[in-house]
């Protein structure tokens, strides 16, 4: 009786599937582990991503957001100035001014917390500050009017239609990120959109390693215009009674 | 580690699925239970520092528990008629292998207490700590289980 009950579990065996389930589950899991590891760690990765990603979108978008402009001429054709430029960021502690208030160049590039092209020669290094405002309260638009840039005549350019003095005013316009679309879409026109002109030169102005275009207004062949984009700020050099290398010469000289 | 789970897994790998088969009557729920039972194992570090006949013990202890668990689970309890199937449970050669048949006919505990009192040869003592009863109580259980599969066999035998 003993030995028939004992023989009698004999036809009962474990299975090789089950024994390769055990193998998987205990001494080969190790394998297993890793890239179970590997996965969890790559789907960790991804949902961080995911997160950064919903929880930074707005200045996510802002990184890759860029603007461009250019000038379109008489012919039609179009030339660009820059693609890709990006949005300058501008220190919060800058000053808002819906109106011009004039500030030096110091005062300019300590209240912004970035560069500003100069000139050794300038005539005077005071200039308009205004800035334009986003609906939310911060800055989107940075305006720079540097009408003494190169006067010598005491003030008495464009006086009762006299024009003959060379001068020459800056126009800059820095686009700040977050900037609103009022803001950006002049840039994407072009900011010399209106009145007839014609090209004369894109230069490269070796200095600053951008390119600059140079061209002339119809309704006033005095001025000549340069227009560049440096450092994402955007520069009119406006000259009256420059030649084109004169102008260029000047140009070779900003720091 | 490794190499010491293995060899005791090659050792008592069949010893612990019959006792899980004995149980359960059950190939699906054998397989479930002998497969919690080693990763279980695996995980003991503790366990498998011990010598073999403990841990062959532990096994068992543990087997038992787990059969017990399924048993108890109400998923159990709804589809057990249906897992009982005949394709579910070890088709067993009479004249080569003996009593299965028969002893399957028998309660759980008479089942177990069989088990480990012919199979593995515990004594008395060892299996009354197995399965937590008295020794009077397996003493009683191995009694009845003996005589009860008198009572088949002779019946089997009348039958024929």
């Amino acid at each position: 009786m003993k030995n028939k009950i004992s023989d009698s579990y004999k036809s009962i065996q474990i299975s090789n599937n089950l024994e390769n389930k055990i193998m998987g589950k205990t001494i080969n899991r190790r394998k297993y582990n890793y890239k179970k590891l590997g996965y969890s760690l790559g789907l960790i990765v991804l949902v961080f991503t995911i997160s950064i990603s919903i929880v930074y979108a707005k200045q996510i978008a802002e990184i890759f957001k860029s603007w461009s402009t250019g000038v379109e001429f008489e012919d039609g054709t179009k030339v660009n100035i820059v693609e890709n430029a990006n949005y300058k960021e501008i220190s919060k502690n800058a000053r808002k001014s819906e109106n011009l208030i004039s500030m030096t160049h110091d005062e300019v590039e300590h209240n912004l917390g970035f560069h500003i092209l100069d000139y050794e020669l300038t005539t005077s290094k005071s200039m308009g500050y205004s800035t334009s405002l986003n609906s939310n309260g911060e800055i989107g638009l940075v305006h720079l009017w540097w009408s003494g840039f190169i006067d010598n005549t005491d003030g008495q350019f464009g006086k009762d239609g006299d024009k003959t003095g060379k001068v020459i005013s800056v126009d800059i316009s820095i686009l700040s990120k977050g900037a609103e679309e009022r803001y950006i879409y002049p840039f994407l026109e072009g900011k010399d959109a209106t009145g007839e002109k014609k090209l004369d030169q894109v230069y490269e102005i070796k200095n600053l390693n951008t390119k600059a275009v140079i061209y002339v207004n119809d309704w006033d062949k005095a001025r000549l215009t340069a227009s560049f984009v440096y450092d994402d700020v955007y520069y009119q050099f406006i000259s009256y009674n420059y030649t084109k290398e004169e102008l260029i010469e000047i140009l070779e000289q900003l720091k | 580690m490794d190499e010491k789970f293995l060899s005791i897994f090659n050792l008592y790998k069949n010893d612990i699925y019959r006792l899980a088969y004995s149980y359960t009557k059950n190939i699906m729920d054998s397989d479930d239970v002998v497969q919690n039972v080693f990763v279980k194992l695996y995980k003991s570090k503790k366990i498998l520092e011990k010598n073999d006949i403990e841990i062959k013990k532990w096994l068992i202890k543990v087997t038992i528990n787990d059969c017990k668990t399924i048993f108890l689970s109400s998923w159990k309890r709804k589809i057990c008629s249906l897992t009982e199937k005949e394709e579910n449970t070890i088709k067993v050669d009479n004249k080569e292998y003996g009593l299965l048949d028969e002893i399957n006919k028998l309660s759980k505990t008479e089942r177990i207490v069989i088990f480990l009192y012919y199979y593995e040869n515990y004594k008395i003592k060892e299996i009354s700590n197995i399965i937590k009863k008295s020794e009077t109580n397996v003493q009683t259980i191995l009694y009845r289980a003996r005589n009860k599969l008198k009572k088949i066999i002779k019946e089997e035998k009348d039958e024929k």
